[in-house]
C-alpha cells in the first residue's frame, strides 16, 4: 500500500473512529491527524511542526471576526432583541394566512441574520412564537417544526460565523461569500414559507389576524429598526471597503453595547458573564479551527484530495453525478457532525474537485453551508432540531415527523443552490466582489 | 472496575477537584479579561484609522495574540467543563461496563494529544523560537507561543481528573455532558398584544 493510502486510512478510521467513540471532535481530528503526520515525516519532525500548524492556523486576524459576532450575538440575546423582531415580523407578514406561522418562520430569519447563530434563534424566537402558536390553536409538533425548520436561515443570510469558517477553510473572500449566502438564505426561508403555509392547512389554528393600524405598525417597526440597522452596518462596512470583517464585527459588539445600554438590558454587572459566555463558544470553534489545521496539512501533503477525486470520477466522469454524489455524501454527513468541524474536514476534501469543474469557491461555500444546515436539524444529531423539540416542551419524535415535508422543500432547494451557481453568484458579481466565472 | 463499594473515591479527590474549581475561577477571569482587551484593541484599531487618520501598526499583531492566548485558555476552561462538541448518542447505548472503558479512553486521548502536541512540541517550539522578533510589537515569538503549553498542562491536569472519576465513579453515566442546551436563556420583554409565556428556557 501506498503512503498515502495508509495516510488516508488512518485518517478515515481515526476521525470516524474516534468520534464515534465520542472523544471531543476536536481531539478526533487531532490525534489520526498526529498519527498521520508521524507516519509521513517521522517524530522528530511532527513533534516541531504540529504545535506550528496548530498556532498558524489560530493566529489569524480574520478569525478573530468570530469571537466579536458570537459576543454580539450573546449580547443581543440579554438584550430583548427577539420580542422586537417577532413584533416587527408580525407586522410585515401578519395579514398572510397562517400568519403565526409565517411569523416565525420571518422572525427567525431575522434573528438568524443579526445574531448569526441558529440554535440561539431556535430558542429565543421559538420561546416567544412556539406557545403563542399552541394557543391560537395550532398543533404543537407543527409549531416546533416550523421553528425548527427556519432557525438556520440565519448561517447563510449574512453576517454568518458559519460563512467565515468557511472563508478560512478555503481562502476566500467574506465579503463576497456574505454577499453570496443572501440568495440561498432567502431562499430557504420562502421555501420553509411555503410549506409552512400548506401545512397550515391541516396543522393551523385560527386565522387570528389582529388588526394593527397603521400606526401602530410604524412603531413596531421602528422598535425593532435599531436591531435591523446592525446588520446594515456591518454589511456596509464590509463592502464599502471601510472596515475588514473584523473590524465591523467589533463594531457590532460595541453598537450591541450601547444598544443594551440604552434599552436597559444589559447591565455592566452582568459583562463578565457575557463576556465569559462568548469566550465559551469562541474557544470551542479556535480549538477546532486549530487541530484542522493539522488536518488540512496531512490531507494536501499526502495529496488526500486528488485521492478522494480519482475515487470519484472513477465512478463516473458525469459532472451531474459526481456532484449529485458529493451533496448525498455531506447531508450524510450532516447527520453526524456540527457544521464548523464539518466544513473544516470536507472543504480541503471536496473543493479542489469542485474547482476542476469550473465552479467557483464562494459557491461551493454556500452549497456545503446549505447541506450543513440541513444537518443542524436532522437526527441524530440536530442542535437545532433538540432545542427546538425542548422549547415546546416536545420529544424529538413527533417534531421529527411534521419537520418531513420541510425535509424534502429544503432537499429541492439544495439542489437548486447547487446547480444554479447564479443564485449565489449573481449578487457579488454585480458588487464588484468577485469575478464573473 | 464497576463493583465495590457506592463511595470508592479516593481521599484526595475532592480536595483536587476543590482545586480545580479555583483554576476554573482563575481562567475565567483571564478569558473576561483577555476578551475585554481584545475588544478594547480591534476598537482602537478602527478608531484610530477612521476618525484619527494615523493607522495604528501595533494592533492587528496584539489583536491576534491576544486572540490566541483567550482562545487556548478558553478551550482548557471548556475541557474543565467537558463542553467541547462530542458525539455521544453512540456511547450512551452502551452497558456501564463499556462506556466506563469508552471515557477512560477519550480522557487517555485527550491528554495524549495534548500532552505531545501542545506541551511537548509546544515547549520545543517555544525554544526555537524564543529569540525570533515579532514584525510590529517588542516582543519575541517564544514567550508569545508558551500559551500552548501551559494551556496544555492545564488541559492535562483536567483529564487526568475526569480520567481518575472515570476510573472511579460508581455511576459513570453522569459522566457524560447533558444534551447540548443553548448557552443563552432567552428573556423576552414586551411585546405588542398579549404577552408572551416566555418561561419556557428550560436549562437541562
Amino acid at each position: 500500500m501506498d503512503t498515502a493510502s495508509l495516510v488516508g486510512l488512518i485518517l478515515l478510521i481515526g476521525i470516524f473512529g474516534c468520534i464515534a467513540l465520542g472523544f471531543p471532535i476536536a481531539v478526533s481530528i487531532g490525534l489520526p491527524s498526529l498519527v498521520a503526520i508521524v507516519t509521513l515525516v517521522g517524530f522528530d519532525s511532527a513533534l516541531i511542526a504540529s504545535p506550528q500548524r496548530v498556532f498558524t492556523a489560530v493566529n489569524n486576524f480574520t478569525l478573530l471576526a468570530i469571537p466579536f459576532f458570537v459576543l454580539a450575538g450573546v449580547l443581543m440575546n440579554s438584550g430583548g432583541i427577539a420580542g422586537r423582531l417577532v413584533d416587527a415580523a408580525k407586522v410585515m407578514v401578519g395579514k398572510m394566512p397562517s400568519s403565526l406561522a409565517q411569523t416565525n418562520v420571518v422572525a427567525n430569519a431575522m434573528f438568524g441574520a443579526v445574531s448569526g447563530a441558529a440554535v440561539a434563534a431556535a430558542a429565543a424566537v421559538g420561546s416567544v412564537m412556539t406557545p403563542r402558536m399552541v394557543k391560537e390553536g395550532y398543533n404543537r409538533p407543527f409549531s416546533a417544526a416550523v421553528n425548527v425548520a427556519s432557525a438556520p436561515a440565519g448561517m447563510l443570510i449574512p453576517p454568518s460565523n458559519t460563512l467565515i469558517v468557511y472563508s478560512l477553510a478555503s481562502s476566500t473572500s467574506i465579503a463576497a461569500l456574505f454577499m453570496a449566502g443572501v440568495g440561498p438564505g432567502l431562499l430557504w426561508t420562502v421555501v420553509v414559507m411555503v410549506v409552512a403555509f400548506i401545512g397550515s392547512r391541516r396543522f393551523g389554528g385560527n386565522v387570528a389576524t389582529a388588526h394593527v393600524s397603521f400606526g401602530q405598525g410604524l412603531l413596531v417597526l421602528w422598535r425593532a429598526f435599531p436591531s435591523m440597522l446592525m446588520i446594515v452596518i456591518v454589511i456596509g462596512g464590509i463592502l464599502t471597503g471601510q472596515f475588514t470583517a473584523t473590524e465591523s464585527s467589533a463594531i457590532a459588539v460595541v453598537y450591541c453595547l450601547v444598544l443594551g445600554f440604552a434599552y436597559r438590558t444589559v447591565k455592566v454587572a452582568d459583562l463578565p458573564k457575557i463576556l465569559l459566555a462568548a469566550a465559551r463558544t469562541t474557544a470551542i470553534v479556535m480549538l477546532l479551527v486549530g487541530v484542522s489545521g493539522l488536518l488540512s496539512w496531512v490531507l494536501s501533503f499526502a495529496r488526500i484530495p486528488q485521492l478522494v477525486a480519482d475515487g470519484l470520477l472513477g465512478l463516473s466522469d458525469n459532472q451531474f453525478v459526481i456532484t449529485l454524489l458529493m451533496l448525498v455524501i455531506l447531508l450524510v454527513v450532516g447527520m453526524f457532525m456540527d457544521p464548523v468541524p464539518a466544513i473544516l474536514i470536507f472543504t480541503p476534501i471536496f473543493l479542489p474537485l469542485w474547482i476542476t469543474f469550473g465552479l467557483s469557491p464562494i459557491h461551493f461555500g454556500t452549497v456545503i453551508t446549505f447541506a450543513f444546515c440541513l444537518g443542524v436539524i436532522t437526527p441524530p444529531v440536530g442542535n437545532v432540531l433538540f432545542v427546538g423539540s425542548m422549547i415546546a416542551g416536545l420529544r424529538v419524535e413527533p417534531v421529527i415527523r411534521r419537520l418531513l415535508p420541510f425535509f424534502f422543500g429544503l432537499a429541492v432547494a439544495l439542489l437548486i443552490t447547487a446547480f444554479l451557481p447564479a443564485l449565489s453568484t449573481w449578487l457579488p458579481i454585480q458588487m464588484g466582489l468577485m469575478a464573473p466565472t | 472496575m464497576s463493583n465495590g463499594p457506592e463511595k470508592s473515591e479516593p481521599a484526595w479527590l475532592g480536595s483536587a477537584r476543590t482545586f480545580s474549581r479555583s483554576l476554573d475561577r482563575v481562567i475565567s477571569i483571564a478569558c473576561i479579561v483577555l476578551f475585554a482587551a481584545l475588544v478594547l484593541t480591534v476598537v482602537w484599531q478602527v478608531i484610530a484609522r477612521q476618525v484619527l487618520q494615523n493607522p495604528s501598526v501595533w494592533s492587528e499583531e496584539l489583536a491576534r495574540y491576544v486572540f490566541v492566548w483567550l482562545g487556548f485558555f478558553g478551550a482548557a476552561l471548556v475541557f474543565s467543563e467537558r463542553g467541547h462538541i462530542a458525539m455521544d448518542f453512540l456511547v450512551r447505548k452502551l452497558p456501564n461496563r463499556w462506556l466506563r472503558v469508552a471515557l477512560i479512553l477519550a480522557q487517555l486521548a485527550i491528554s495524549g494529544f495534548i500532552a505531545v502536541v501542545f506541551v511537548w512540541g509546544g515547549l520545543r517550539y517555544v525554544e526555537q523560537a524564543w529569540t525570533q522578533s515579532l514584525s510590529a510589537l517588542p516582543l519575541t515569538v517564544g514567550p508569545m507561543f508558551l500559551v500552548m503549553p501551559i494551556s496544555g498542562a492545564l488541559i492535562i491536569w483536567y483529564s487526568v481528573l475526569h480520567l481518575v472519576e472515570a476510573l472511579t465513579s460508581a455511576t459513570p453515566r453522569d459522566l457524560l455532558v447533558a444534551e447540548d442546551v443553548p448557552v443563552i436563556a432567552p428573556p423576552t420583554t414586551d411585546t405588542l398584544d398579549e404577552g408572551p409565556s416566555s418561561d419556557t428556557s428550560k436549562e437541562a
